[in-house]
């Protein structure tokens, strides 16, 4: 009886992982729904179109950020170029850095996640004029 | 194309900090999983806070409850009302009835 309860809360977990659309991690999880699955390069090629709209404006690229960092994942490098590019279009060197302290937090315990970010983002960073938060200070409390 | 940096004049370093520098003088770092970590996190950490929960109820109930019931069950099993009444009222403790005797 205990396992079977264990067995449901296994697959209530896996169900709960999937608030975001699938991707193509082949486990043998059972997904009910009939919507296609979304490969990682379909969901990572959707938000680099979204954020890389020319006239997107400011709440767009807030609830665009807060949606993707809702979802189980760090965001590609690519996603965060197009990211930053935006905030470059509107202006907005706050939320530029915002999103690299953002990326950071979402790692969470993997510590390595960020300086890979920020090694493969360098070339943006730069070009952009765009500072870490560790250059700026801002990783000490 | 690393070793090309080290010939730059000092000044232009000065736009890295500390730990970018190392990252320039160094091999690239790989790509890290990045994807469904939480998943993972949570596929292998929920069962067993599940079954430690059910252990811990388990545990409770056969260690303290059952054996609290069954004293209670065998204080009673043999209890004479009567005559624990009776040395009750002897010890005089009640108001409605009063000891036998003078």
């Amino acid at each position: 009886m205990f396992r079977a309860v264990v067995r449901l809360s296994t697959s209530g977990v896996r169900s709960l992982a999937r608030t975001r659309p699938c991707n193509s991690v082949p486990l043998a999880s059972r997904c009910y729904s009939h919507a296609k699955v979304e490969t990682d390069e379909e969901f990572d090629a959707r938000w680099v179109t979204y954020f890389s709209k020319p006239d997107i404006d400011a709440w767009e690229l807030k609830k665009g950020m807060n949606t993707l960092i809702g979802y189980d994942l760090v965001p590609e490098p690519k996603i965060l170029d197009s990211a930053l590019r935006a905030c470059r279009r509107l202006n907005d060197l706050a939320s530029a850095i915002r999103i690299l302290e953002a990326v950071k937090d979402k790692s969470g315990p993997y510590k390595d996640i960020y300086p890979y970010l920020i090694q493969e983002l360098q070339p943006t960073l730069s070009e952009l004029g765009i500072s870490t938060p560790e250059e700026l200070g801002m990783d000490k409390l | 194309m690393i070793s090309s940096l080290w010939s730059v004049p000092i000044d232009h370093f000065l736009g890295l900090a500390g730990r970018e520098f190392y990252l320039y003088s160094t091999m690239s770092l790989a790509k890290p999983a990045m994807r469904g970590l939480l998943g993972k996190r949570l596929r292998f950490h929920l069962p067993i806070a599940f079954g430690l929960a059910l252990l811990a109820a388990g545990t409770f109930k056969f260690g303290v409850t059952e054996p609290r019931k069954q004293a209670y069950a065998d204080f009673y099993k043999n209890y004479d009302t009567t005559k624990e009444f009776n040395s009750m009222r002897e010890a005089g403790i009640f108001e409605s009835v009063r000891p036998t005797g003078k």
